[in-house]
Order: C-alpha cells, then structure tokens, then sequence
C-alpha cells in the first residue's frame, strides 16, 4: 500500500496499451480486435457518466450529457447500452467492484480487529481521494432505482464479511447485525459526502471504527484498537 | 401490469426507469362534493390529499418520474389549488415530507409515552415508528426510499431527520464516560436503522415492517449491552 491513495480511473481499466486506454482509439483501420474497441468504448463511457454524475445527478443526468462528456455519438451509446439505467447500473459496478477489491486488498493477512480499522481507513481514504467515485458509491444508488439500490445492499454484505469475523466473541449478535452497521456506517459516509466534505472523510475513520466495533467489545476495548 | 388494467380512474403508467411493473395503478378516489366545512378545513383537507397523492405517484413512479399532473389526479384537486400552495414538485415534497416526519415523531412520542426505564421505552417507541408506517406503506415510502432520490434540499432534510432519530435513540447519560453510547454511535444507528427499514420498504413488505421489531431492537441495543457492566469487567476494560 502506498502512501498517495490511488485514483479510480475506467478508462485505465481496459486491457488495451495505456496510450489507447487513455485518449480516443485512431479513427479508420487500427489493427484492433473488435472486443478491445467495445471494452475501451463503454469504459470510455463509464468514466464520462462518473465524472457528469456529480455536477447534474441522476435524475437530471442525460444520455446527452454523458455522450458529450466522452465525446462519443448517441448512436454509440445506444450501440452499447439500453438505456441511462444500464450504463449507470455498469458504471456502479466497475466502481464498486474497484472500491472493495482495494478494501479487501489492504485487509488480507489482517487479523480481527485490526483489519476493521484498516479496512475502514483504506476505504475511507479511496473514497476522499475520487470525490467522484464517492458521490456514485454513496449518492446515487438512491436516486436511480431499486435495481441500483439492490447492488448497493449486496456491496454492503460483502463488506461485511470483514466485520463478521468478531463474531466468535460474541454468539449471540443479531443475525444482520453487520449489513445494519454497515448501513449506519454508509449514511455517515453518505452526510458527510452531502454536505461536501468528501476529501475529509479519513477524520472520521476513528470513530467510524469505534461505532464498528462496540457491539463486538464494547466501548472501552474499541477506543483502545482506534487509539 | 396487464394492459387491461389502464382503465378509466387509474392513473398513467409509467414509462420511466423507476416504473414498479410489479405493483397495482393507484386508484383515484372518487370524492363526494364538500359538505360543511369551513375555508380552512377544505385547505387543510386539500394539503392532506395533495401530500397522501404525492406519496402514492411516488410509489409507482418514483421520484424522477412523478409529475405534478399525477399528483394533482390521486389528490383529486385541481391544478390551480396545487399552484396556489406549492410552487414546484420540490417544494411540495419538501412539505409533504416535513408533515409526514411530524406525524411519525407524534407516534413514537405518543407510543414512548407513560412508559419508564431506556430500553422498555426504546423498545415501545420503536413499535409505535413501525406501526405508524405499517398503516401507510406509501408514505412509509415517502420518508425512508424517495427522500434520499429526491433533490439536494430534500436529502439535506432527511440528513437532520437522521440527526433528530438519532437523539431519540440516546440512552439518558446515567453513566459519564464508557457507560454512554455516543453521539457518533447512535448517528450510525439511526443510519442502519433507516437503512434497514428502506431495504424492507423495497423488499414490498412495508405492510410487514411491524415484524422487524425484535431484530432492530436487538441491533439498537447491542452497542448499549455490549459495554461492560460490572466493575470488574470495567476496570479490565482501562487495563
């Protein structure tokens, strides 16, 4: 793990050398497999209703706004996805899927509950360094409809297989005790994202971490593991 | 839904990405002509029609969707009596929310009341909030899965609602430092707690919401059980 929290960046998703990644593909005969040029399109559209998401939000958000943004015609679009729904539905999973790869990455051989605290702080700090990536994790699966809402919930439960883990200590815990704290811990992210202080949400990692850990250890033990 | 169903009485279907394919057309309601009311209860009567409409049109179309026009047809009142009120849809479910938070707190309050010691008035207050919106899955909506879709103002209101249950679910500080829950903690629960509830309002089971009673006591409570109780336990704690 590095010190400078890494950027989320679609268009560098694809499999394709960074140069073609990064900018538009050559126009005419470029010598590449037709599966690169579709990969590199809809990431290309991803990264442009990502970065259109936060200045207009969902509802307000057009096909023409994100079209524009990646510099790409409305044919394209259509080429590639049904509608906003799908390309959102896409883009929250490309993003998703990035976030708690990198969560899960930086737990790996952390032992409970150390790793709650590591996990929060990577997440937290993934987060506050793509304001963008945020804003669509925290904000919009709320406003675009039940299918998004469905994929946040299952985001959360993968999460919290990390929290489970303390549950040897404590048998008797509610069934979904950690969806419910992850939940909590989502609408604090979510306010303070609200009310744009994104790029300061690793201060709340200490007490995010605490409110975690209380069911398990109570407040004494989860204030010594913050400090 | 079945095209039989687009009949007269029934409102547009929806064309938007929200659309619940899986739920009945509000109905309008047939209304019978005023009798005997005074100017300023056929107004309140109207706003209470308007705000029960809007919750409804939110339940099928959702947010984004929803139309003043939709509005308008499940309230049963004209567009001019709308305008004269609410100059947007913004505006009208900034209100329409602001009145159904009032009515959910007078339940809880009301339910809470006359019953003494934390986790017993917890426990009533928290059965009087989920049979409140039992009774009324659309507005149950309303407050719990289109106040966070709707527009910047609204999802700040329900960021203070948020605030404000989470007040509620502060033990009274009997004990002064490991003993209370925080502010911090009882924020987060009243997240996951109107996080949990807005998952069931999606599930379609808002209707049901009364069952999950025991299991949100549980999660409420477990920060509050799960500090150390006796001395000893505490003292080991601070070690």
């Amino acid at each position: 793990m590095s010190d400078e929290p890494r950027r989320f960046d679609p268009a560098g998703l694809g499999e394709l050398p960074v140069e073609l990644a990064l900018g538009q593909l050559p126009a005419g005969k470029h010598g590449l497999p037709r599966s690169f040029v579709v990969r590199n399109q809809r990431l290309r559209l991803i990264a442009a209703l990502l970065r259109v998401l936060p200045r207009h939000g969902y509802p307000e958000t057009t096909i023409g706004h994100i079209t524009q943004e990646a510099g790409m015609s409305r044919a394209a679009f259509y080429a590639l996805f049904s509608s906003k729904e799908s390309c959102f539905l896409e883009t929250y999973d490309v993003a998703s899927r990035w976030l708690c790869n990198g969560v899960e990455d930086a737990v790996a051989g952390e032992r409970w509950p150390q790793c709650v605290r590591v996990g929060v702080g990577e997440g937290l700090r993934l987060l506050a360094a793509n304001p963008p990536l945020a804003h669509l994790i925290a904000i919009e699966p709320a406003r675009a409809s039940p299918a998004a809402r469905q994929r946040q919930q299952e985001n959360l439960a993968r999460l919290a297989e990390i929290l489970r883990a303390g549950r040897s200590n404590r048998p008797e815990l509610p069934a979904e005790l950690e969806e419910f704290l992850l939940g909590g811990a989502l609408s604090v992210v979510a306010s303070r994202i609200e009310s744009d202080r994104t790029e300061q949400l690793p201060e709340i990692e200490a007490a995010l971490v605490e409110c975690l850990l209380i069911p398990y250890l109570g407040r004494a033990k989860s204030r010594k593991i913050v400090a | 839904m079945p095209a039989e169903q687009e009949t007269n009485g029934s409102i547009r279907r929806s064309r938007g990405s929200r659309r619940r394919p899986d739920l009945q057309l509000p109905q309008v309601e047939k209304r019978p002509p005023r009798s005997g009311l005074s100017r300023a209860e056929v107004i309140a009567n109207q706003w209470a029609r308007v705000f029960a409409g809007f919750a409804a049109a939110l339940v099928y179309h959702g947010y984004e969707d929803t139309k003043v026009s939709d509005i308008i047809e499940l309230a049963g009142v004209s567009r001019a009596t709308f305008y004269e009120r609410f100059e947007n849809k913004e505006i009208c479910f900034h209100a329409a929310y602001e009145d159904g938070v009032e009515r959910l707190v007078r339940a809880v309050e009301e339910g809470a009341r006359n019953v003494s010691g934390w986790p017993d008035r917890l426990s009533a207050g928290l059965a009087a909030g989920l049979g409140f919106l039992a009774s009324d899955p659309p507005l149950a909506h309303m407050l719990f899965v289109e106040a966070l879709a709707a527009a910047r103002p609204a999802r700040l209101e329900h960021e203070r609602s948020l605030d404000r249950l989470a007040r509620m679910l502060l033990p009274p500080q009997v004990e002064s430092d490991d003993g209370a829950v925080s502010e911090e903690t009882a924020r987060m629960l009243a997240g996951g707690l109107a996080s949990h509830v807005s998952g069931r309002i999606l599930a379609g089971e808002a209707k049901r919401l009364t069952e999950q009673h025991d299991a949100l006591l549980q999660y409420l409570l477990a920060p509050a059980l799960a500090v150390p109780r006796t001395t000893d336990e505490r003292r080991a704690a601070a070690l």
